[in-house]
């Protein structure tokens, strides 16, 4: 009899964790941390001017501008978007000169100009004419790229008129909006 | 350029003579201007900031008037261009005919010569454009003895009409050269050339054809 309460002693003792040495290992645990990133929208101009020079804007025998030294004249920027639903935008300001032109003058020539974008998809394009300035013209979605964007003009016009002396200057602004 | 009004007894030409160009002195003066402008090229926010005004870069800080609304997404080409100064002449010439110079006596009658006039018609784009005139007595070629004369002198004026108001250069034919050129402006208008106060020698006037000439001249400025 004493030796049954002995056994069953032990046994009873190896049923107790921590007090039996041949416990089985407790099994891996893990846990999860969930990153989230985020890319905003952005556009940006790495070329975000150039500068077109038109020595003479007019027919020196009529004294009206000659179209043909306008049209044609373009420039290069250099930009890029990361949203494919960004856009670009041309906003075209008229080619004037500070005087004050008198009847039969004129100090204003206006003109068409035209943005175009070299998405992998395709080039897109973007046009203003400057005789609405200052409205810019519709924006064109231009999407994901990064290209040379170049700026033409054409159809320049002025009043059937003689332009005025000196010096003109008009502007080419050309805005991207990034867009996802 | 200038015009030359040629006077006969029989006949007399105007005519144009074009001894320059219209003036190109103005060219440049666009290139200068963009130059240094607000945006130069290759400026990107990073380089410079944004404090472009013109643009997206330092060279803002370098020039005057340029781009207006230029930003990072914001590109901008800016057009300078230039009209030079010009004067040109659509008709450039015309023709004054007095039939007859002297009186019965034989002296120059000088109402023949007095309120005669002719047009011409032209234009200059430039404000400080100048119109001048020189006068160039009546001769005749023929050698004139005592008591008589080749000889008749007169001044010329001529009229530009700008919207301002009427511009007039005058010239004798007793002074050398042309007359003081007043500025005539920004105009295009006919330009009207009168002769008045002919006078000659007190002497008969050698029978023959008599020719002069008026010269005009219209010189660009800005």
């Amino acid at each position: 009899m004493k030796k049954f309460l002995i056994s069953a002693a032990l046994l009873a003792a190896a049923a107790v964790p921590g007090i039996a040495s041949a416990t089985a290992a407790p099994g891996p645990v893990s846990g999860t941390v969930t990153v989230n990133g985020t890319v905003a929208a952005r556009c940006q101009f790495t070329t975000g001017t150039a500068t077109i020079t038109i020595p003479e804007l007019s027919d020196p025998a009529t004294g009206n501008l000659l179209a043909s030294t306008v049209n044609g004249q373009s420039a290069n920027l250099v930009g890029w978007c990361n949203g494919t639903t960004s856009t670009m935008t041309v906003n075209a300001s008229p080619i004037l000169n500070a005087g004050t032109a008198p009847t039969g003058f004129t100090n204003r020539v206006d003109y068409t100009a035209t943005a175009t974008a070299h998405p992998a998809a395709g080039a897109v394009s973007a046009t203003d004419g400057s005789a609405d300035s200052p409205t810019a013209g519709s924006a064109a979605t231009v999407g994901v790229f990064t290209s040379q964007i170049e700026v033409g003009l054409s159809g320049a016009t002025s009043a059937a008129a003689k332009l005025l002396a000196g010096a003109y200057t008009g502007q080419v602004l050309v805005t991207l909006t990034p867009g996802l | 350029m200038r015009i030359l009004t040629t006077f006969a007894v029989a006949a007399a030409a105007l005519w144009l003579y074009s001894p320059q160009a219209f003036a190109d002195s103005t060219n440049g003066n666009g290139g200068g201007q963009g130059n240094g402008q607000g945006c130069g090229a290759g400026n990107t926010s990073a380089q410079n900031g944004g404090t472009c005004p013109g643009g997206s870069g330092g060279a803002g800080a370098q020039g005057g008037a340029g781009c207006v609304g230029g930003s990072d997404t914001v590109g901008c080409v800016i057009i300078n261009a230039n009209v030079a100064a010009n004067c040109q002449l659509g008709i450039n010439s015309a023709t004054i005919t007095i039939a007859e110079l002297s009186d019965t006596s034989g002296n120059l009658a000088p109402g023949s010569v007095n309120g005669q006039t002719a047009q011409l018609n032209g234009w200059c784009n430039g404000t400080t454009s100048t119109i001048a005139v020189e006068a160039f007595p009546l001769l005749n070629a023929g050698t004139a003895p005592g008591g008589f004369t080749n000889r008749i002198d007169y001044t010329a004026t001529a009229t530009a009409h700008p919207a301002s108001g009427d511009v007039a250069a005058v010239d004798t034919t007793t002074a050398g050269g042309a007359g003081t050129a007043p500025t005539v402006g920004v105009f295009s208008s006919n330009i009207d050339v009168a002769l008045s106060l002919a006078s000659s020698a007190t002497a008969r006037l050698l029978a023959g054809s008599y020719q002069g000439s008026v010269v005009v001249t219209l010189t660009p400025g800005l």
